[in-house]
């Protein structure tokens, strides 16, 4: 096992390549090692007669939906950390759970996508606001697991997390950004959500708006709980060069969830979204599971290498459509949420 | 374009008038309206179908079917019973109900008690289902021109408070259907005592002893098919005894297929067959049993796992192997109502009143309500009577509480 983690890791820090040669066999041996070590996934695919040990086409490795994390324990080793999701409705929905042996392999991945995707060019260290709650907030939460190695990695003197056990400080986050408007370029991590509230926050301040540094970056991820209706990404892109002086390009869209060890980033500016070499995605037909032409909707499918701890083979609850080699994302999978006779497409507001 | 606020102004000046309807007239009109809304060879069906099954994406037998099931039992003496209640808004003034995108028809359950209180109301259409309000309050102002002044039903982008902020202060009562987030906004903005929320709710059936599995699942199968399961009286999951849920799922997916038809599935979007396929995949990653054949013509799992989920839709359904109780905790008044086939103990059916169900229904029975069904146990003609005197308030709570006190020693006694 260890020599498959290390050429795993190798393979990463290297950059990974095409998906071909050496990941085609890296994604057969991972395809392996997790039938070996993880109970249901063997059994899963026994039933459907797959022969991992001939397995040459990772595509052929069955997938696991991201909803077998919120019922079976998926480990392939003893995990040394374990990450729960949020949950995106009240209730009675179950969070998943990624049981995860292989942090370094998760710092691993964070040190070979982020900085590329979301730092200035030739920053090192820079100051960095986060709306994420740090670890002490939210031990189990795998995005602040990555917030703080970023923050371990990137962050110069000064930078500061505006989460409180309560809820967002945004009266701290205010006052950082004023402070900094005029020096170097910064960073502020964030979820949606909490960028939103930031911008509502800005604009209901008299002069509220700030021109933060050129070359000032925005990291956002997830959805905008609650106020989808009003918000798009487009929107929030608009915003924030209002509010905060940020560039589209300067605000960067990152897709991840608790079931995946690694990232996918945005595109300056668009909302592509596209996958490093180490996970390469399919978008698939929900009748045949089979692949569907470039522009047409479909289930996203991930082999992230660096999920070699649980299972690489992820198909998930987004929809998605594929758009040069990059993907877009255009809904959500019916099911987590509850909706007999009540409004579906719009609300009415609580004025 | 007359603005929902002048449209709301006008219906509040309606109910002197609306009083001083005949209750026979009432009732004639309300009778022949209905009952044309329910022939799919009317005029006015011919006229609104084409429209209606666009936007609900129904079959044209689901959506005969489905309108069947809600107006069927609000027709003759059970609109009788309604419309001659005794108590009436007495001041002037509109109430407010924002209605729901799906299922369609859902207005006849607000309508006719409102008629019944002679209270003015403005209906706001789902933008995506705005047909059918408008046309059955067309169709009933043709047969009787007084209601004309005092329903009316239109619609409008939700969340626009330039619309909104003027109707939630000004209408007596506001009846919403909605998602959780809206309606937790909702109860904190307006008190308590001026509206009435009805939350997303799904149900459930239960197969107890003493059944029949295939007589049972055919009676499921119609539970589960109305609607495509969209309505807050679908069926979403089953319990049943242990030793019976792997019968009833095989026969439960034999009538499916059965049913299927007489009663065709509407129109599958992506969304809602990649919910289905995950929920095969992860049946089969667990080695559940998994019957089903095409994505849309219905699912059928067994789930050893007590705790239910929601359906993705396309007649999905869990059977969940049951002994005693089932854990209804974290869904505490988000169900609706239970398909009940053979024996429920009067625990189990405690444990479910408790968890907020107002209907229990014989399987294939459970969409088909009457007028005098009481959604979440509200009887809204008397809410629409009430106003907003907090006297009138006390009296209906009174009310409630004594009706709840009498069927539950009614049960002790059985």
């Amino acid at each position: 096992m260890t020599a498959l983690l290390q050429r795993i890791e190798r393979f990463i820090v290297a950059g990974g390549g095409a998906f071909d040669g050496e990941f085609v066999e890296l994604a057969a041996a991972a395809a392996r090692f997790g039938y070996e070590r993880v109970e249901p996934y063997r059994r899963l695919c026994d039933r459907r007669g797959v022969d991992i040990a001939s397995l040459d086409d990772w595509r052929l490795a069955p997938a696991v939906p991201t909803s077998a994390f919120k019922s079976l324990r998926l480990a392939a080793a003893t995990p040394r950390e374990v990450f729960r999701s949020s949950g995106t409705t009240r209730g009675a929905e179950r969070r998943s759970v990624h049981y995860h042996p292989y942090p370094d392999l998760y710092r691993t991945v964070i040190d070979a996508s982020f900085a590329g995707a979301c730092l200035p060019a030739d920053a090192e260290r820079l100051p960095i606001l986060s709306l994420i709650p740090d670890r002490a907030i939210a031990p189990d939460s795998s995005l602040s697991f990555m917030a703080a190695h970023v923050f371990e990695r990137h962050a110069a003197p000064g930078s500061a997390w505006a989460v409180r056990e309560t809820g967002l400080d945004l009266d701290l986050a205010g006052r950082w950004l004023r402070a900094r408007a005029e020096g170097e370029p910064v960073l502020v991590l964030a979820t949606a959500l909490a960028l939103v509230l930031l911008l509502d926050r800005l604009e209901g301040e008299a002069g509220g708006a700030i021109r933060l540094p050129p070359g000032s970056r925005a990291f956002e991820t997830g959805g905008f709980k609650g106020r989808s209706l009003e918000t798009t990404p487009e929107a929030v892109r608009r915003r924030a060069r209002i509010l905060l002086g940020l560039d589209p390009d300067a605000v960067v869209r990152e897709y991840g969830m608790t079931e995946l060890t690694s990232q996918a980033y945005s595109r300056p500016g668009g909302e592509r979204l596209r996958t490093p070499p180490w996970m390469p995605f399919r978008v698939l037909d929900p009748e045949t599971l089979e692949e569907v032409e470039d522009g047409q909707t479909g289930l996203l499918a991930f082999f992230d290498l660096a999920n070699i701890g649980s299972v690489c083979h992820v198909l998930t609850e987004d929809l998605g459509i594929r758009e040069d080699s990059a993907f877009r994302l255009v809904g959500r999978a019916s099911g987590a949420e509850l909706r007999g006779c009540s409004l579906t497409t719009e609300e009415l507001g609580a004025a | 374009m007359t603005s929902p606020t002048a449209i709301a102004q006008r219906l509040a000046a309606a109910a002197p008038s609306l009083r001083a309807i005949p209750g026979d007239a009432l009732l004639a009109a309300w009778n022949e309206t209905l009952g044309a809304f329910l022939d799919a060879g009317s005029p006015e069906r011919r006229e609104l179908d084409p429209d209606l099954l666009q936007s609900t994406g129904l079959s044209p037998a689901g959506l005969s079917h489905g309108l069947r099931s809600i107006g069927e039992g609000m027709l003759g003496d059970a609109a009788a019973a309604e419309l001659r209640r005794p108590r009436h808004q007495r001041e002037d003034g509109f109430s407010l109900v924002v209605l729901p995108a799906e299922p369609p028809g859902l207005v006849l359950q607000s309508l006719l008690p409102a008629l019944a209180a002679r209270a003015p109301v403005l209906f706001k259409s789902s933008r995506a289902e705005p047909c059918f309000a408008p046309a059955f309050l067309a169709a009933l102002g043709q047969r009787l021109p007084a209601l004309r002044d005092a329903y009316a039903a239109t619609t409008w982008t939700g969340g626009d408070p330039a619309i909104e902020a003027p109707l939630q202060t000004s209408a007596r009562l506001l009846v919403v259907y909605g998602g959780e987030e809206t309606i937790e906004a909702l109860q904190s903005a307006i008190p308590r005592s001026r509206l009435i929320a009805f939350g997303p709710r799904l149900s459930l059936g239960w197969v107890g002893p003493g059944s029949s599995l295939n007589q049972a699942a055919r009676g499921m199968a119609l539970d589960i098919a109305t609607f495509d399961q969209r309505g807050c009286l679908s069926v979403h999951a089953v319990f049943a005894e242990p030793d019976t849920a792997p019968g009833f799922a095989a026969a439960l997916a034999e009538a499916l297929r059965e049913l299927a038809p007489q009663l065709p599935p509407g129109h599958a979007n992506t969304t809602d067959r990649a919910g289905v396929r995950l929920a095969r995949e992860e049946a089969d990653l667990r080695g559940f049993p998994c019957y089903g054949e095409a994505l849309d013509a219905g699912t059928v799992i067994v789930d050893p796992d007590p705790r239910i989920s929601p359906s993705p839709g396309l007649r999905t359904v869990r059977i969940h192997p049951v002994e005693g109780v089932p854990p209804l905790d974290d869904w505490n008044g988000r169900l609706q109502g239970i398909a009940v086939a053979g024996h429920m103990p009067v625990t189990i059916r405690r444990a479910f009143e408790q968890a907020g169900v107002s209907r229990f229904a014989p399987a294939g029975r459970l969409q088909t309500t009457d007028a005098a069904w009481r959604n979440g146990g509200i009887d809204l003609a008397a809410e629409f009577a009430a106003g907003d005197s907090r006297e009138s308030k006390l009296q209906c709570s009174l009310d409630r509480a004594h009706e709840s006190y009498g069927d539950a020693f009614r049960r002790l006694a059985e």
